[in-house]
């Protein structure tokens, strides 16, 4: 297993280890765990590519947030998913035989991570559909392919989020949340993700490499997130 | 509790096995069927670069300034008289032989004061039958002398007086000047008007040495008759000899130990002789000379009989006398010969600049030669005699043209003209081959060929002769000499053939480069392929790359350039074995092959029949 993948489920059994503390402020956690599906930005080389469309990816995550008030929560979240990093943002991989070139695209699948704190603000309007806003700052870590990279290094930077959903109330106190998140990357450089050293990338016919290496990389991107998640309280009580 | 835990481990157990599957595989580029590329490597070449010369026939002196350091070009480690002995005495190792040639016979110079007396009659000669004078001074070391650490001094004179008894020497004298210095007078007149004198420095005399008659060849320093130097001896006295009653003569063979206080000198280290290029040390000397003795067997310093310069003379002790090197002078340099000197200053009289590899121009272009000072928009262009050449002979000649372009396979051309009419009005010292519109009268911005030095200023070094240089002059301001440089990867992929060229030279001003492709041996196969260009996305045509200032330009050179060419069938490439680009100039006739090869690479011809 990749080692650092360990480290994904480590972070995730500790919100756990987090969530299970309901005894000391019985009611005031609340746990979500989500599934949803993430497009990453256009130039990140993780969601797009030619065709246009924005690719999907299967994405999960788990937050644990504290009660600080009735409508304002603040705790630990973590999301994770795989996706692809795609060949259409890197130079060709250029291999010569003798006096033969050899010309190949090559991707590279990745995992993605982010993680950090996060708040949310209820929207008091009343009634079982509860509007609320969600922010956050934290870290994303990208784990290329440790058998194409011959290395364990991840690509790291800083994680903003915001964005918002929307809450249906069940019975027992339990949540059902639809939400809209913007995670946004600082600094961010898809070529990190080449799969392919430098010595083998293609720079003797340009023409032949991907529109998309040219493309701009922007400061900032934006990775929209959209999950269907169920919020509970460990201790079975507490009220919304 | 249990389905919370479930809810949240279960998708992370999935993900987790998610993450560790992997089946990417690499997806192979064809084109046209084809799955890989026919490389081609393109390396500089640098056949054919434009050069020329620049000559004259000669520099018209104007002055000499006998300021300047070493002005007559006369300051040497080793005088003019360190040369292989012509008898063959001592093989071909250099030695000081005080003739200096390959003579039979020969008097010293008698120029300084004291004057040297008998000097009219006294020389030297070869008593054993051979040709040149014996006057030998043999550094220690020399395979011929034998001895590691002994130098010897075997001097023949004749025409003596019978009975005299005379004394060698080695001094260092320094100079008292009047008027000019003897050695800048003679060489620049040929004649002295107040002869300089010789003299011992205040504190620097105290005759020591051998006076007796000389010991013979003894090369063995542990012998007590071996000469043995004295610390500070001025002058140091080598041995005594007196003339025979009948021979009229005396010979002295006499080895002198090496001091260990001497310096580095002419002949190697530990030598007593100062270099001709620094002023001797206290312990070195300047002169040889030979005293008549008095009764009591000291020299008469006021009567010198043979007087040799070895060093340069000094001013005072440690102070060297600017030009005054050795040996002094016996004649004057012509002005031609001043003008070369250090010190000379003048002109050129006339000029010849050729241009090498030049192109035949479309019409509206031409060649023109101008005169330019170097740093200023100072300029004039040149009328004179054109000569149009292939390779080196002549095709024709034009005759009081400012401008011609290049007819009957001609591609090279020599230029012509008197310098003087254009010196009188500027003091050029540049001529320029330029590329110009037909009647042009201002110096055009295309001038690839150019040859300076046509002023000889004082300390500068003139040249008859001087290779002409390529590249963009640009009025003497941000100069930029040509070459080919650089190197190109690419291949034929199915029906395309792509290079991409590195570190390219930026071209001369008004010029480009193009790449062609060629066949070795049938020259009528011949395609242009065109400019180069930028690499993409921009594929920018590099025709201006001479004046382009931004990507990929940088300062001296194109950082990256291509060139593309796609045929309807890849046999289409199969006439060619040579895929090069040349360098032309932007006006030249497009069909011709340019002569400049700057990139050149060879079509393995892969797959064809």
């Amino acid at each position: 297993m990749n080692g650092k993948f360990a480290a994904l489920l480590t972070v995730g059994g500790l919100t756990l280890s987090v969530a299970g503390l309901p005894a000391q402020e019985p009611g005031r956690f609340q746990v979500t765990p989500a599934f949803g599906v993430m497009r990453f930005d256009r130039t990140s080389a993780l969601s797009s590519s030619k065709a246009g469309l924005s690719r999907l990816w299967g994405y999960g995550s788990l937050s644990a947030l504290y009660r600080v008030t009735s409508g304002f929560r603040a705790g630990l979240y973590v999301e994770g998913g795989r996706a692809t990093a795609d060949a259409f943002y890197y130079p060709l991989v250029l291999l010569r035989y003798s006096q033969t070139y050899k010309l190949d695209s090559l991707s590279q699948r990745v995992v993605v991570l982010s993680y950090g704190l996060a708040a949310t603000y209820d929207l008091p309007l009343g009634g079982k559909l509860g509007p609320y806003l969600r922010a956050g700052v934290g870290r994303h870590s990208v784990f290329p392919d440790v058998q194409h990279t011959g290395s364990t290094n991840s690509v790291t930077g800083a994680e903003f989020s915001l964005g918002g959903g929307m809450g249906y109330k069940t019975g027992g106190g339990g949540l059902v949340r639809l939400e809209l998140v913007d995670n946004m990357w600082s600094k961010w450089d898809r070529d990190r993700l080449n799969p392919t050293a430098l010595a083998y990338q293609n720079t003797v016919f340009p023409e032949d490499n991907p529109d998309g290496v040219g493309w701009a990389k922007p400061s900032i991107i934006h990775n929209i997130r959209f999950m269907l998640g169920f919020t509970f309280t460990p201790s079975g009580g507490g009220t919304q | 509790m249990r389905f919370a835990r479930l809810v949240i481990l279960g998708p992370l157990v999935l993900a987790s096995w998610a993450a560790c599957s992997h089946n990417e595989a690499p997806t192979a580029v064809t084109r046209g069927g084809a799955v890989s590329a026919s490389s081609i490597d393109m390396l500089a070449s640098g056949l054919n670069t434009p050069g020329g010369t620049r000559a004259v026939n000669k520099f018209v002196l104007s002055s000499f300034d006998t300021s300047v350091t070493d002005a007559f070009g006369r300051a040497t480690t080793n005088p003019p008289h360190f040369i292989a002995d012509p008898n063959g005495y001592y093989g071909s190792t250099p030695l000081y032989l005080g003739v200096g040639a390959n003579v039979g016979t020969y008097t010293t110079p008698n120029i300084l004061l004291p004057a040297l007396v008998d000097a009219d009659t006294v020389e030297s000669y070869n008593p054993y039958g051979t040709t040149a004078a014996v006057t030998y001074i043999v550094p220690g070391g020399h395979p011929g002398n034998g001895g590691a650490n002994s130098w010897e001094f075997w001097y023949v004179l004749h025409h003596l007086i019978p009975g005299q008894r005379y004394i060698f020497g080695l001094v260092r004298y320094v100079l008292v000047q009047r008027g000019t210095l003897d050695w800048s007078e003679m060489l620049q007149t040929g004649a002295i008007t107040q002869p300089d004198s010789l003299v011992f420095a205040p504190a620097d005399f105290n005759p020591a040495g051998n006076k007796a008659d000389d010991n013979g060849y003894i090369l063995d320093c542990t012998n007590p008759a071996e000469g043995v130097p004295v610390a500070g001896a001025n002058p140091y006295f080598i041995a005594g000899k007196t003339a025979g009653a009948t021979s009229h003569r005396v010979i002295i063979d006499h080895t002198v130990c090496s001091d260990p206080a001497w310096q580095d000198g002419f002949g190697g280290p530990k030598s007593p002789v100062g270099a001709n290029n620094a002023p001797p040390t206290s312990s070195q000397y300047n002169f040889l000379v030979v005293w008549k003795a008095k009764a009591d067997s000291t020299p008469d310093y006021t009567q010198p009989v043979w007087r040799e310069q070895i060093a340069p003379v000094l001013r005072a002790p440690g102070q060297l006398a600017n030009n005054g090197y050795a040996p002094i002078p016996t004649a004057a340099l012509t002005a031609a010969q001043l003008v070369l000197k250090p010190g000379g200053v003048g002109r050129a009289d006339s000029v010849k600049f050729t241009a090498t590899k030049l192109m035949t121009l479309a019409p509206g272009a031409v060649y023109q030669t101008w005169l330019q000072i170097s740093g200023t928009t100072t300029a004039q262009k040149v009328t004179g005699r054109v000569i149009r050449l292939k390779d080196a002979t002549v095709v024709d000649t034009l005759t009081g043209v400012s401008e011609f372009t290049l007819s009957g396979g001609a591609n090279s051309a020599r230029v012509e003209f008197a310098f003087a009419p254009y010196d009188s009005v500027a003091h050029y010292d540049m001529a320029t081959l330029t590329v110009a519109s037909p009647g042009g009268t201002t110096l055009p911005a295309s001038q690839p060929y150019w040859g300076g030095g046509l002023q000889k200023a004082a300390t500068k070094t003139g040249s008859l002769s001087l290779a002409a240089t390529f590249g963009s002059f640009n009025g003497g301001t941000n100069t930029l000499i040509w070459g080919a440089t650089g190197w190109g990867a690419g291949g034929l992929f199915d029906n395309e053939l792509r290079e991409v060229l590195y570190r390219l030279a930026r071209p001369p001003r008004g010029y480009e480069y193009e790449a062609w492709l060629l066949n070795s041996t049938d020259t009528t196969k011949k395609v242009d392929l065109g400019s180069l260009e930028a690499l993409p996305p921009s594929n920018a045509s590099l025709v201006d790359a001479d004046t382009m200032s931004g990507l990929p330009l940088s300062g001296a050179e194109i950082t990256q350039s291509g060139f593309r060419d796609v045929a309807s069938d890849p046999t289409y490439y199969c006439s060619y074995d040579l895929v090069e680009v040349l360098l032309r100039p932007k006006v030249a006739v497009p069909t011709t092959v340019p002569p400049t090869v700057v990139l050149k690479g060879t079509n393995a011809r892969v797959g064809c029949p």
